[in-house]
């Protein structure tokens, strides 16, 4: 078996990869009916949500493949596992990138898909962040946890996002596109972590 | 310095050896200033729990480097990025508990262990069929590693210990969970590991020392407390005819390293 | 059972994740600005602020965090043992359950400290609202239920954050139809109750029983799907039933048509806290006496510029207070902290009689094609010394134009513009 293969295959990134193509097609369908949309929290533009909404789902769906079953294994490998995380890394960032730009073929707006491939940057560093301070299980925590408010909170009352709200900043500020890329170089360079003793008492 | 191949071959210089180790998690001392050599065949690693086995094993397999003190591996100190890739090549490891993806088969998953070990993709198909053949588990390569017995599994585990035939193999509790008939199997196949490797295994099993190893390490509290042979340690206990060699002769030396250090069992 | 319990609180992830929400939570409710903030000031809303962050934030984070507890027994193989232990599943879920929930009721009630603390060092009286917190408080508890079935049911690495994504993706969903009942059984209450309304205590308190009893019942089904486990017994159908009770109480209940259904009108007040400067009075409900010092400059400023003018309105009364009678102007305060000249602003907004039902403004050419009371208000807001929107050139060389008129001619165009546009008739020609 081609060793890349069984990486992959380790990591249930097929998995991943198939219900995150599903979230995207939905998105794409989201993206080509226009919709009525109340107002909800001040959130009128209806291409905000598209923007916030798949790109998280996808680093949530994607992060869960952060989890190594062999961890204890690839602890003492001579292989240079570093590298291939990093490399997994670039791969998921790709395949999030991709996936949230997906609905631009079916009429998504290119300046909510730019936002969208910057949110799905910011969001899988953010959960393999979260992977690295809380355990791969939690993977999903940190981009749950700052997705929560930036919809209920991340909009002032004069429908400008909050500064701390970055994933629903428009396309190109670059403020947003700093700290997308921020969180993404941050993950990439955490030093790694022996594995943790929930992980490793994991089937 | 580079890895010396011949040093596990034979004669006086350890495959291992650990000097001054101290090794400390938070508050707690896992391994205060152990010295120890670890040479070809088997050695067992003696000692209640908590006393720093997986610590040093944690050592040996290069996971983690000591507070204070130094660990040569091969010939080579546990240093430097380039030391520490070829010694992970020549060494192999079998975990407590270890973690499999359930769905790969055994084939897969020893595969799996021979690239991540380095083993040029050219002898790979061979080394693999070589390491299932050893543990006897060619049978089952194509069953998946979530439908294997614990026993299997355990056999599994030491083929991807064994697939880049390496010069040391560290083996922690490796019969813990076998049943009386595999855990005889499992001896034989450990003695004939250990006629072509260091192997150094942590143990709670006396009799399995007894069949199986020519030299014994007892750790207390962190501390190495006896280092020697079966015969030795059977030695230490009051009364030992000095020809008995079975497992309550093992038990009844280890239990007087442990009186005599004052150590609770 | 409670070291088993406090075992559980202490070596599980709820703690840290409820303790990262938290961190959160008293983040934005101390990062909160007083004078542009909607709550802090005003006891209803602290508690619905609260509550919807509870709810939304909080409990959607750690009904993921249960689901992923919950799949522990199966990721690390001790299910096998687990699920043939005497003791039931029903009795297992409900120590995860208890332990998230302990740990999110702790940091809540922080959270409403805060909150409290920050209305009371505004507000000049001391009425904390509990109804909604309660509310919160129990909707969290079923989240956290949901979260504990559905990861002992489905133990799965998605399970946890599908859970997660599925009460945000409810929140949002039910915001989009807000006149559905069925969004009664999840209730994330974001209202705006300012001292007109009061929570509905009753329908508020049904509804926590609904979640207590359903958070309940809900931790019976994977001890009644699942075949290895200990089922619950009978008394697993005490909350069942007393959630079908309460849940069938809050879908069938109506609110009267344009009320909303979590909140009634407040009473009026014996007696409404008013300040009165020369001609003008300005009267608050009782709870918002801390904005009489504003309501007195306010009343000053409106005085001197309107005070005497024949046609303008002069006794205002805060949103929701009854009129003194058919001259009296409705004061609207949509915060609870509001500056003098704001509130100056908003007195004038009302002087001016409000146009008939059906009245379409007159377009004033002169001003760029303006409706005239644009130019009325402008002339107002100028003698009072507020800032006037900016609408061209043209209107503001107008503007200039009517202030540099002496003070009587101003007066009385001003008297009969207030009438033309309470008969929906165009203003007269402004002086010159």
């Amino acid at each position: 078996m081609n060793p890349v293969l069984a990486f992959v295959r380790s990591r249930d990134l097929p998995r991943a990869a198939a219900v995150s193509l599903v979230l995207a097609l939905a998105a794409a369908v989201f993206a080509g009916t226009r919709v009525e949309i109340p107002d909800f929290r001040y959130l009128v533009d209806y291409g905000i949500p598209v923007a916030a909404v798949a790109p998280v789902a996808h680093a949530i769906v994607l992060g869960t493949t952060l989890h190594s079953p062999m961890a204890d294994l690839e602890h003492t490998a001579a292989q240079p596992m570093a590298l291939f995380r990093r490399l997994h890394l670039l791969a998921l960032t790709a395949l999030a990138a991709a996936l949230s730009a997906l609905p631009v073929l079916f009429g998504l707006p290119v300046d909510v898909a730019a936002a969208s491939v910057r949110n799905a940057v910011g969001y899988v560093g953010l959960a393999a962040i979260s992977a690295r301070l809380f355990g791969s299980g939690l993977a999903w925590l940190l981009p749950l946890g700052t997705f929560g408010p930036t919809l209920l909170l991340g909009v002032a009352p004069d429908n400008t996002p909050e500064w701390w709200a970055w994933s629903i900043h428009p396309p190109y500020a670059s403020g947003a596109l700093a700290a997308a890329a921020l969180l993404w170089l941050a993950s990439l360079l955490l030093p790694p972590a022996p594995p943790r003793a929930e992980d490793r008492a994991e089937a | 310095m580079s890895v010396d191949s011949h040093t596990t071959a034979g004669g006086s210089a350890p495959t291992a050896n650990v000097e001054g180790a101290t090794v400390r998690y938070k508050t707690v001392v896992a391994l205060d200033g152990v010295h120890a050599d670890f040479h070809p065949g088997t050695t067992a690693l003696l000692g209640p729990n908590g006393a720093g086995k997986t610590t040093l094993l944690s050592l040996l397999s290069t996971a983690r480097q000591p507070d204070q003190g130094a660990v040569s591996l091969l010939g080579a100190p546990v240093r430097g990025r380039a030391n520490v890739r070829r010694v992970r090549e020549r060494i192999g490891v079998l975990p407590q508990s270890f973690g499999y993806y359930p769905r790969y088969t055994v084939r897969e998953f020893v595969e799996y262990a021979a690239w991540l070990r380095r083993v040029p993709s050219t002898e790979r198909a061979g080394r693999v069929r070589e390491a299932l053949g050893l543990v006897e588990l060619e049978r089952y390569a194509d069953r998946r590693m979530g439908a294997l017995s614990g026993g299997m599994l355990r056999r599994a585990g030491i083929a991807q210990a064994v697939v880049n035939r390496p010069a040391l193999v560290l083996l922690d509790e490796p019969t813990v969970g076998l049943d009386p008939a595999q855990r005889i199997g499992f001896r034989t196949l450990i003695r004939a590991l250990g006629e072509r490797s260091a192997v150094v295994m942590s143990t709670h099993l006396a009799e399995d020392v007894a069949q199986v190893c020519d030299h014994i390490h007892v750790l207390l509290e962190g501390r190495m407390r006896f280092t020697g042979s079966a015969a030795e340690l059977c030695a230490e206990a009051d009364g030992h005819d000095g020809t008995t060699l079975d497992g309550s002769a093992v038990e009844a030396g280890y239990l007087a390293v442990v009186g005599r250090n004052g150590v609770p069992v | 059972m409670r070291r088993v319990l406090l075992t559980e609180m202490r070596r599980g992830e709820a703690g840290k994740v409820a303790l990262l929400a938290g961190a959160a939570g008293v983040w934005y409710l101390l990062s909160a600005d007083v004078a542009v903030s909607d709550w802090i000031g005003w006891w209803n809303q602290a508690s619905i602020k609260v509550q919807v962050f509870g709810v939304i934030v909080m409990g959607s984070l750690m009904s993921a965090t249960a689901a992923w507890t919950a799949g522990r027994a199966r990721r690390t193989r001790v299910d096998a043992w687990s699920d043939t232990a005497p003791r039931g599943g029903w009795s297992q879920a409900l120590l995860l359950w208890a332990a998230a929930w302990l740990w999110s009721l702790l940091v809540y009630a922080v959270m409403a400290a805060v909150a409290f603390q920050r209305t009371a060092a505004v507000s000049e009286v001391t009425a904390p609202v509990w109804s909604p917190l309660v509310l919160g408080a129990a909707m969290t508890g079923l989240q956290i239920a949901a979260g504990v079935c559905a990861g002992t049911l489905l133990p799965s690495r998605i399970t946890a954050p599908a859970m997660g994504v599925l009460w945000y993706l409810v929140f949002v969903v039910l915001a989009f139809l807000p006149g559905l009942s069925l969004a009664r059984l999840f209730p994330a209450l974001d209202e705006h109750w300012d001292a007109t309304f009061q929570p509905h205590t009753a329908r508020l308190l049904v509804a926590a029983l609904w979640c207590a009893a359903a958070a309940l019942a809900v931790l019976a089904l994977p001890a009644l799907l699942r075949r290895p486990v200990f089922s619950p017994g009978p008394l697993a159908a005490v909350p069942a039933v007393l959630a079908l009770a309460a849940g069938g109480v809050l879908l069938t209940v109506r609110a009267p048509v344009g009320e909303p259904f979590w909140a009634v009108r407040a009473e009026q007040p014996a007696a409404p806290v008013c300040a009165t400067e020369g001609r003008v009075r300005a009267c608050l409900w009782p709870d918002d006496r801390h904005l009489l010092p504003q309501a007195r400059d306010a009343a000053r400023a409106v005085d001197r510029a309107v005070g005497a003018l024949p046609g303008f309105r002069r006794d205002f009364r805060q949103t929701g207070l009854r009129p003194a009678g058919p001259d009296s102007a409705e004061l609207p305060v949509y915060r609870p902290v509001l500056d003098s000249a704001t509130m100056t602003e908003a007195m004038l907004g009302s002087a001016l009689p409000p146009r008939p039902e059906g009245c379409a403004p007159h377009m004033l050419r002169e001003t760029g094609g303006y409706p005239d009371a644009f130019l009325v208000e402008a002339v107002v807001n100028s003698r009072a010394k507020l800032v006037t929107p900016y609408y061209g050139d043209q209107f503001a060389a107008v503007l200039e134009r009517v202030l540099a008129t002496p003070a009587a001619d101003q007066d009385r165009w001003l008297s009969a513009a207030a009438d033309a546009i309470g008969r929906c008739r165009p203003v007269p020609a402004p002086p010159r």
